[in-house]
Order: C-alpha cells, then sequence, then structure tokens
C-alpha cells in the first residue's frame, strides 16, 4: 500500500493537467483510497504514470550481435554489480540488466522492441527474461515474410490473416512490423525497393500491396495496436515521396509510422537533403488513421541497428565503419554499423532539425510518440535532452546556434516558437503511447491502472529534471528512490493471442517442410519462455 | 627423424568417442595414431601400425602411425589429450593455442632418440598419463616467470 | 515410446529432426540422426551407476557436492569457470552469475574454437545469414578449413549441398561446392572443386581473393608459397564474384593455424567485398553443440562472448587475458569449475596441469579425465535427453531441448542455481 500526497498530477488520459492530487495504490494498482502503508509527500515534485517506450531496440538477435560486435562502445560504460543488482555494460548497446535499470532510473516502466525476427523470438524472449523492471513486448516482423508474400500474389487474403493470428501466438508477439517491407526480400539477392510500387521479384507482389494487406489484417484481428510501418527507402535524400505514397496507401486505415524523421527527406539521392517535414505533418495532421514515432537524432556517438538491411549496408558505404548483416531464411534481414551524427554535418543536423520539426508541427500530441529509434538515432537514456529541447524555447535556440546553419535554413526551425507543457510531454512520452499500444491500464493514473508511477523533482533544466526521477514505483512497489535502485524485480511480457482457423496449419507445415530448416512443431515459443506473461485482448 | 607440420582436428571416431566414453578403446585409438604421407613413412622405414614418437617444443608423446591421403610434409592427429601434449599454451594474446601448423619432430621408435624406453611403455600404462611427471618432459617456460 | 522433433545438441547443426524410440529406461533409437547424434543419444541415453557426487573420488550425496564446491569457490581468488557449450542457456545464465558473485573469470569452448570467428566481428563486423538461407539461395557453396564430413556429418545434405530450396530446386545440381584445405579430407569428395592450400597461408591466399574482388592486379610471384595459384584463386574469385549467392563455411583450418583472428578478418573481409558484385555470406561452423548459446548468453548479459572477467565487478573482456588457456597456462587461475567439458582432455597440457594443481569442481554427465582429477565431481542429466532447455544453432537460431528420459541426476541448470545460491549465503556471513 502507497499514498502519494501533494504532487502536481499530469494525468492526460484522466483530464489531470498539474492539479495536486493524492494518489493511491494497493495490490499493484491505482486505488481511491488506501489506510495504512507508506506514505511519499511529493510536495514540489511532479507525479506522472510511469513512461512507455513504444519503439526502440533492446532485445532479440540484431541487438545481441550489436553488442557482441561493439566491444569498444562497452568499455566506456561498465556498469558495476551491486548486492542488488547485475553488472553489465551500457553506452549504446547495453546489456540485457542494464537495459532494464536504466529504463528504471528514467522513469520508464514499459517499452516494446520494434523488430524481432520470428524465427528468433524465442532469443527476444530469453533476453527479456533478463531484463528486469520494465513490462515488455515485441513487434513481429513480417513485411518480408515469403508465405504472406505468396498469399499476397495468390490473392488468399483470408489465408493471410489466419497466418498472421498464427504468427502472434506462436512468437508471443504484441503486433505487425514492416520494416522496408519487400525491400529486405529483395537484399536477399542484393537488391532493394525504392518505391512501393517496386515489383518484388520472385514473388511478383509489390510493398504497397504488403503494407495494405498487413494494414487490413491487422484491423480484421482487432489488434491493440495497429501495423507498425518502418517506410521503404528510409535515410534516402527524396524518401518524403516514398513515405507519402505509404500514408496514402493506407487509404483511411489505421497505421503507425515508425521513426519518421528518417523517412522525411527531400532533395535527390545523391544530393543534399532537405525537410519535408512540413507536408508530411500537415497529411498527418488531416488523416487522424495515422500516428507516428520521431526517431529523433542527437549528436554524438551511437549504434545503427535495424531490420532494413539494405540501409546498413548503405551506412557502411558511406562511413566505412564496421558492417554487420544477418539475413533470416524466409523472413526477414538486419543490419548493423556504427554511427555518429555530428552537429556541424549538414546531413546529420538536417536530420536533427527533422525530428524537431516534427514535435513542432504535429497539433496533435496524442498521435506522436517520443522515440530516438534506440539505438538508431540516440540511446534512450537521451530522451530528457530531447524534452529539455521541446519545452525549453530558449536552450533550443542556444543549441541552435552551434549546429551547420546552413542546413537550419533549410528547414522551419528557426520559426518554431512552440514550447512543450508538462502535460503535452506527459501525451508523448506516456499517455499516447500507452493509448497508440492499445494498453488500456498503462499511461495513466486513473482508478485500476497499472501502479507504475513516477515522481520527478519539478525542477527549471529539464534535462536534468527527466534524468533524475526521485521515485519510481513498478506495480506499486517502490524500485528506484533518490536515484537508487532498492529493489529488483521483473516485468511481465505483454502479447497477444488472436483467433486463427487451424486449418491454416497445413499449408504452414507444408511451406516449413519446403523451405524452412526447422521443423514446424518446434517452432512456437513455448510457455517457459514467458515467466510472467500478460495476454492483452484482442476485442 | 623427420621434421613435419602437425595438424590438429575432428574426426568422426573422435567424435563418436566422446559419447561412448573416453576410456573405450574406440577412443582411445582414434586419438592416439598419427596419420603421415606415404612418402614420410617410407623416408623413415615405417609402416602402417609402427610407433613412433613425436615431439614439440613443448611435449612428446608416441602413437601408432597409419598413411593416409595427407600432404608431404603434414602430420594429422585427432583432438584429445595425446595430442595435446605437443600444444603449447601460449595463445599470443589471442586466447587460442596454436592447434594447427605446429612444428612437430617425428622420430621411428626403433631409431629413436635412445633412453626413450621409458616412453615406449606410456601406451601400456592406464590411460593417458599426461599429468605423470616422469614420462612428460615439459620444457614449456613458465610463462609467469620474469626471469625468462 | 517414440518423441518426434527431437534435438540432437551434439554438434552446431542442432538437427531438430530426430526420432527417438525409447525402450523401459533407455533411448534404443535415433532416427535420422548422423553417426556422431546416434552415439550421443544412445550412449548418453542409458542409465549410468556413477554416484550423484564424489568428493575426491570417493562418493557423496548431492548436498554434500555442493557445499565443498561452494566452501571451496569461497576460499579462492581468482576462478575460472569454463566449459559451457554442451549444456542449456539455462546453467549458462546460472554459471554467468556466478562468475560475477565470485569475481572470476569465465570462459568456454569458444576461445580455443571459433574466439577468432568472434574476434573478427568485433574488428569488421559479419555479413551472415541463417542456413535456411542457403538451402534457399545458394548456388556457390564453400569450406574453408572445415571437414564437414567428419565434424558436422548432415550439414551438407540438410542445409548447405544436396538440400532442394526455393531458388534451388534441383539441390546439388544447381550448387557449385569448393572444398579449401591442406589436405583432401573425406569431404572433398562432395565437392566439385578441391583446392589444396599450404599450410598457414590462408591469410594471404584471402587477402589475395579479397584483392581480386577489389579489381586490383596480382603477379604470381607474389603468391608464392601459398599453394594455389593466380589462375586458380583468379577462377575461384570468379566464381565467388559471378555467382548468385555464395557461402564462406569457416572451420578450425582456419582459427586455430597461424593468424587465427587475422585469417577470420581477412574471409569477413573478402565476404564484404564481393557484396560489391553479389550477395555473399559467411557462417562460422561452430563445432559444440550450444558454443552459439554461451557466446549469446555471455553478449547479452555482458556485452562480450567469451573470455570474460569479472573481478572488478563488472564485466571485462580480452582474449590472452581472460582466456581459459591463459589464465590456466600462467597458473593464475586459483580453482576452476568446470561445466559441461572435458577440458584436461580438450585443452593443451599445461593449461591441463594446472587443473590438477588446484581445485577444480566438474559438471559432467559421464566420468572423463577432468572428473577424474576433480576434487568435487557432480553427474549430471543430459541437456536434451533428460533436461529440457535452450540451444542455440551455428546460425544463432534458438531451439528448445526435450526430455526424453527421466534421470536421477539433476541438471547442470538445478546445480548450479544451488551452488549459487549456496556462495550467495557463504559470502554474505
Amino acid at each position: 500500500m502507497l499514498r502519494i500526497i501533494n504532487g502536481e498530477v499530469y494525468d492526460p488520459i484522466n483530464n489531470i493537467n498539474g492539479e495536486v492530487r493524492e494518489i493511491c495504490i494497493d495490490d499493484g494498482r491505482i486505488v481511491a483510497s488506501v489506510n495504512g502503508g507508506r506514505t511519499i509527500d511529493a510536495a514540489g515534485m511532479v507525479v506522472m504514470p510511469g513512461g512507455v517506450d513504444m519503439h526502440c531496440h533492446i532485445a532479440g538477435p540484431k541487438v545481441n550481435t550489436a553488442r557482441k560486435m561493439r566491444p569498444e562502445d562497452h568499455r566506456l560504460d561498465p556498469v558495476p554489480r551491486t548486492s542488488i543488482t547485475r553488472s553489465g555494460v551500457g553506452k549504446t548497446v547495453p546489456s540485457t540488466f542494464a537495459t532494464g535499470y536504466r529504463y528504471a532510473a528514467m522513469g520508464y516502466t514499459t517499452a516494446f522492441d520494434a523488430a524481432v525476427p520470428p524465427l528468433a523470438a524465442r532469443h527476444a524472449h530469453e533476453e527479456f527474461s533478463d531484463t528486469p523492471v520494465i513490462d515488455k513486448g515485441f513487434f513481429v516482423l513480417m513485411g518480408n515474410n515469403e508465405f504472406i508474400m505468396q498469399q499476397i500474389a495468390a490473392g488468399e487474403h483470408e489465408r493471410l490473416r489466419h497466418y498472421v493470428a498464427w504468427l502472434l501466438n506462436a512468437t508471443r508477439g504484441y503486433a505487425v512490423k514492416l520494416v522496408n517491407p519487400g525491400g529486405v526480400e529483395l537484399w536477399k539477392f542484393r537488391g532493394n525497393a525504392q518505391t512501393i510500387d517496386d515489383e518484388i521479384s520472385g514473388f511478383g507482389v509489390t510493398p504497397r500491396q504488403i503494407i495494405v494487406s498487413l494494414a487490413e489484417a491487422s484491423m480484421e484481428l482487432h489488434l491493440p495496436h495497429p501495423v507498425h510501418i518502418h517506410c521503404n527507402n528510409l535515410g534516402i535524400a527524396g524518401n518524403w515521396q516514398a513515405t507519402l505514397e505509404t500514408m496514402k496507401a493506407l487509404d483511411g486505415r489505421r497505421g503507425h509510422l515508425a521513426h519518421v524523421q528518417f523517412h522525411s527527406y527531400g532533395g535527390r539521392p545523391g544530393g543534399l537533403f532537405t525537410s519535408r517535414v512540413p507536408e508530411l505533418a500537415e497529411y498527418v495532421n488531416t488523416h487522424t488513421n495515422l500516428t507516428v514515432d520521431i526517431g529523433q537524432v542527437l549528436f554524438g556517438e551511437t549504434t545503427s541497428l535495424t531490420g532494413d538491411g539494405p540501409l546498413a549496408y548503405m551506412l557502411h558505404q558511406i562511413s566505412g565503419r564496421k558492417w554487420a548483416n544477418v539475413d533470416v531464411e524466409n523472413e526477414e534481414g538486419c543490419g548493423i554499423v556504427p554511427i555518429e551524427y555530428k552537429d556541424k554535418n549538414y546531413v546529420h543536423t538536417t536530420q536533427w532539425a527533422i525530428g524537431l520539426e516534427w514535435f513542432l508541427l504535429v497539433r496533435d500530441p496524442w498521435r506522436i510518440a517520443l522515440s530516438t529509434d534506440h539505438p538508431n538515432g540516440a540511446s534512450f537514456v537521451a530522451y530528457p535532452q530531447i524534452i529539455r529541447l521541446l519545452m525549453d524555447r530558449e536552450y533550443r535556440r542556444e543549441i541552435l546556434k552551434t549546429v551547420n546553419p546552413k542546413a537550419i535554413t533549410k528547414t522551419t526551425l528557426l520559426d518554431q516558437d512552440r514550447e512543450y507543457s508538462l502535460f503535452e510531454i506527459a501525451i508523448i512520452t506516456r499517455a499516447g503511447p500507452a493509448r497508440l499500444l492499445g494498453l488500456n491500464s498503462k499511461g495513466h493514473l486513473g482508478i485500476g491502472a497499472d501502479a507504475d508511477v513516477t515522481i520527478y523533482d519539478k525542477q527549471e533544466d529539464k534535462e536534468e529534471m527527466f534524468s533524475n526521477p526521485r521515485y519510481v514505483i513498478k506495480e506499486g512497489e517502490v524500485l528506484v528512490e533518490d536515484g537508487h535502485i532498492r529493489k529488483e524485480t521483473y516485468g511481465q511480457t505483454l502479447f497477444v493471442a488472436p483467433r486463427f482457423d487451424p486449418a491454416v496449419e497445413k499449408e504452414i507445415r507444408e511451406y516449413f517442410d519446403k523451405y524452412y530448416t526447422i521443423e514446424f512443431e518446434n517452432y512456437p515459443v513455448q510457455d517457459n519462455y514467458l515467466p510472467r506473461p500478460q495476454e492483452v485482448e484482442v476485442k | 627423424m623427420a621434421r613435419l607440420k602437425l595438424i590438429t582436428g575432428r574426426s568422426t571416431k573422435q567424435g563418436t568417442g566422446i559419447s561412448i566414453g573416453k576410456e573405450c578403446a574406440g577412443y582411445r585409438e582414434a586419438i592416439s595414431f598419427v596419420e603421415l604421407n606415404q612418402s614420410d613413412m617410407a623416408r623413415l622405414g615405417l609402416s602402417n601400425g609402427d610407433q613412433v614418437r613425436l615431439s614439440t617444443q613443448f611435449g612428446a608423446a608416441e602413437v601408432k602411425c597409419c598413411s593416409a591421403e595427407i600432404p608431404v610434409g603434414l602430420a594429422f592427429m585427432a583432438f584429445g589429450p595425446v595430442c595435446n601434449r605437443l600444444i603449447g599454451g601460449e595463445t599470443y594474446a589471442s586466447g587460442m593455442p596454436d592447434s594447427k601448423h605446429v612444428d612437430v619432430e617425428v622420430h621411428s621408435i626403433d631409431h629413436g632418440p635412445s633412453g626413450s624406453g621409458s616412453g615406449s611403455g606410456s601406451q601400456s600404462k592406464s590411460f593417458p598419463q599426461i599429468l605423470d611427471p616422469d614420462s612428460d618432459p615439459d620444457p614449456d617456460p613458465d610463462l609467469r616467470n620474469d626471469e625468462k | 515410446m517414440q518423441f518426434d522433433h527431437v534435438v540432437c545438441a551434439f554438434c552446431g547443426c542442432d538437427c531438430d529432426d530426430i526420432s527417438v524410440v525409447v525402450e523401459g529406461d533407455r533411448i534404443i533409437q535415433a532416427k535420422n540422426a548422423c553417426v556422431l547424434g546416434k552415439a550421443w543419444f544412445l550412449n548418453h541415453g542409458k542409465p549410468s551407476d556413477l554416484p550423484v557426487a564424489r568428493i575426491e573420488g570417493r562418493p557423496a550425496g548431492l548436498q554434500e557436492g555442493i557445499e565443498e564446491a561452494a566452501r571451496c569457490l569461497c576460499s579462492v581468488r581468482y576462478p575460472l569457470i569454463y566449459g559451457l557449450s554442451s549444456t542449456s542457456c539455462e546453467a549458462q545464465r546460472q554459471s554467468v552469475a556466478l562468475a560475477e558473485l565470485l569475481g572470476g573469470c569465465i570462459d568456454c569452448c569458444t576461445s580455443v574454437c571459433h574466439g577468432p570467428s568472434g574476434m573478427a566481428l568485433q574488428a569488421v563486423g559479419e555479413p551472415t545469414c541463417t542456413l535456411g538461407e542457403i538451402k534457399n539461395r545458394a548456388d556457390l557453396v564453400i569450406y574453408w578449413g572445415s571437414n564437414p564430413g567428419e565434424s558436422h556429418p548432415r550439414h551438407m545434405a540438410r542445409y548447405a549441398v544436396t538440400a532442394k530450396g526455393m531458388f534451388i530446386r534441383r539441390g546439388r545440381k544447381d550448387r557449385t561446392v569448393v572444398l579449401v584445405d591442406v589436405r583432401r579430407t573425406s569431404s572433398a569428395a562432395a565437392a566439385d572443386i578441391f583446392l589444396q592450400i599450404q599450410p598457414g597461408k590462408d591469410f594471404e591466399a584471402l587477402w589475395a581473393l579479397q584483392a581480386l574482388a577489389n579489381g586490383e592486379k596480382l603477379d604470381e610471384a607474389g603468391l608464392a608459397g601459398i599453394g594455389l595459384t593466380l589462375d586458380q584463386l583468379t577462377a575461384l574469385a570468379e566464381r565467388m564474384m559471378h555467382c548468385k549467392f555464395g557461402v564462406l563455411f569457416l572451420g578450425q583450418g582456419l582459427t586455430q593455424t597461424r593468424g587465427k583472428h587475422f585469417n577470420t578478418s581477412a574471409a569477413f573481409l573478402l565476404v564484404r567485398a564481393l557484396y560489391q558484385h553479389t550477395k555473399f555470406a559467411l557462417i562460422p561452423m561452430r563445432g559444440h553443440g550450444n558454443v552459439a548459446g554461451i557466446d549469446n548468453v555471455l553478449g547479452w548479459q555482458t556485452g562480450y562472448p567469451f573470455g570474460v572477467n569479472f573481478s572488478l565487478g563488472y564485466p571485462r573482456f580480452s582474449p590472452g587475458e581472460y582466456t581459459a588457456v591463459d589464465v590456466l597456462s600462467r597458473g593464475e587461475a586459483d580453482a576452476a569449475l568446470i561445466v559441461a567439458s572435458d577440458p584436461v582432455s580438450s585443452l593443451p597440457a599445461r593449461a591441463a596441469r594446472r587443473l590438477s594443481e588446484i581445485p577444480t569442481i566438474a559438471l559432467d554427465t559421464h566420468e572423463s579425465e577432468t572428473t577424474r582429477i576433480a576434487q568435487v565431481a557432480i553427474t549430471t542429466a543430459t541437456a536434451g535427453i533428460h533436461a529440457e532447455g535452450t540451444v542455440y544453432r551455428m546460425d544463432n537460431i534458438p531451439l528448445r531441448l526435450r526430455k526424453v528420459l527421466p534421470s536421477s541426476y539433476p541438471s547442470d541448470e538445478e546445480v548450479l542455481s544451488r551452488l549459487l545460491a549456496r556462495v550467495k549465503e557463504l559470502k554474505a556471513c
């Protein structure tokens, strides 16, 4: 039992904007009142629901290959063990224990890995079992799935839908994820997709068809989160068109566009980037079926790790830095390259500015989420830096003076006066993502909500404020207090289990026999891998 | 005597022997013979099944020899405690010892260095006496010793 | 009773289509298994009369064995935990926790097998794929320094050579197979082209191929001693550049010979250079059934794949410093916990000898040279036969191990978890 009194509460889902209110917790949930237990006096503090990260890369084969590839990064940030916590390494691709502790230390209590290949779902779950504190789940890569492409080509939409449901059950995943749909399949013979109407040779379908079919299937299955799309052509000058085409192709169907900053570039390939955020943001503003997360770039060294194999190769060709590529049979792929964003570099400054433009130009904060596509744009531990840039116009202007000036003039950033309020920050870092994910008991502090609560000292310097919460409460227990972890717990794994027609297994099994190298029976993730499973109902 | 390069590696019999049990005859045999090129054997006056003494700067072992399709100048032994007597513990900051491409001297036992009769009994002792100081010359330098 | 779709965890192929027939208290058949797999199932799948624990050779109870092991590990300054390649990930995770708590080193068979491949990943990255990509797409298959016929008997049939796939409909007929080795092994019979390279010249050959892939001109004089002529290298480079999808399988012929991680880096860079022309991948031929597993567990828990030290309370990595052969050969380790491995047999004699000079605790399913010299030996159940768990195939695909027979012995996971708990108690005092 716990009571939090005298704090300024920001609970946008329940329309609470800074009122001083009492929050009562019992048995892991928010309740109307409690008798007894601890009382936290939060006078002078801000109380919010725990943070929800809806797009990051923290578990699975891609992340682990990146870890194994980056010893030089690890050495910069060792994480010693304590009597309560395990040791590890931090920086851009932290080890699993450190990942959980650092999210917690920042007041985030839920995170979703954005891209897991189904064949390695078990691996992601194993890593999750070693990721403390946070509730977690992952999106299942399907945009280059060969079985799906075959069904699209054959016009078998119903079978496709049953397969999608079967796959979500088999992987204990949460949502349908597309990464460079069709492009990664072409990459397996050294090609790529540039537009959504390119033909995927060998299958006779286009990215457009993949996008529409899977958006449709996600809606038909009533999944809590819509199809989550990393558009074709990420990172290339001129790619805003593929992004716009993707949005248009959805044609009113619900869809979430991931790390949209990386997909907002004008100019021509090989030429200089410009920002096309105004056009894209206006489209998002006027089409309420669409939501985005930003994928903000911050200056400094990080690691690019993505399901977009050809993109990673391109980054390697530009920078010459070491490069890993892993193609996964029948399903997906990934690429990994260390990357440094430099504040005097034209392209990097443009990317940084574009992310901020998105934040400042989209009118409805409920439809955008704060993300850096961790670690592609920056580490998740840098979210407070973004919060400060959004809330503090003067600080933003200071930083604008230090970046590449020519790049800034090609964006609208100099004209942007808007400052985010605490209420809006609470939306884009917890309430909004929780809603976008369809997690009804997260991201708010109403009666019955999960008792995941973060309490911050109210400070002028918002980066300082959001970096060092005073208290972080998870499932009603105070886990972090005054910067120290008091207790180590493990959160739940959130997954969906939509129904499917078992008859579809016959075709899937035949497909396995021909093209996979493991048995159909050995593919689904067993119960053992989810020590704390939490099914999220599909309606 | 011949100076050859020793390669160590997996073999099917060594692999099955791991499961069957390393005391079993099949495994002991699998890891206790060296494959040599026919002309290297002829040079040493060896026939299939003859005993030879292999020695490197790290240690020595007595094994049977047999001819195999292997280039002149190479010798092959399956992984195991016998060939490991011939491999040193220095990894040159790689973690990996030199398990392949090791300089080895091959002596026919009948014409081998005198006084090696003590070694020839090793096959008849209980297996494998790698830790018996009497049968292990171990010229390997003390890798911690600053004086060396 | 028959169990289907069972994983054989002996070698890095981790074939999961084995049908195991159990009769009474033993396995009598392992259908589909190769000779190595059959030996594994049939020999591990039969009753044993070993005592569950031995302390200095004398039979003891499990609790007593664990107590003695805990007492021993808590009384030293620099313990080494080693092995781990033939047990489940669940046991591996306990081992890492124990190494961290003890402040010692943890290393696995990787350091004497494909550590150099892991080091190449760190140096230059790694263009790779899962085995199904080979089955479905590869029209050029190269084994370099590998003898799959003897080390991974089903590799060629199941994944790489005769297997038919989506874009390789005729299997063997649609492929060209090349074997590069210092000697003509039995695997060469399956190859279209056998290239005999001089021992210790792999780096030079791989570097020359990279140069050719980069469009550079080479002269014959510069290739002296490699054992391959300019024509042979040029022909191979042409095949590699003009195939549709090529794969380079790397064996210990590269990792264990002169050059080691330079050889593997050269191979990785060659494959990267080939991307200028076509699609190519490399896959290290991981030997043990779950060596990829311990690499992955160490990777996600510590950031490093092998040779990890916890003396400062956080993980540090340094091959040559914290790797088993070095830590033992230099006499630094003052105790050892060996899990599912027989280093007294498999490590160089100098390192092996250290294990009998220091208190050694050994967990194994059978008697071995290591259990024979161990201060405390604990007999454990075989993961994949008597105990469930997770393994990772050579291409990092995770699979679930089944339990097809009961056992009176505890699993490695159970023993290590109890050992960890006891060590925690002792350290808290």
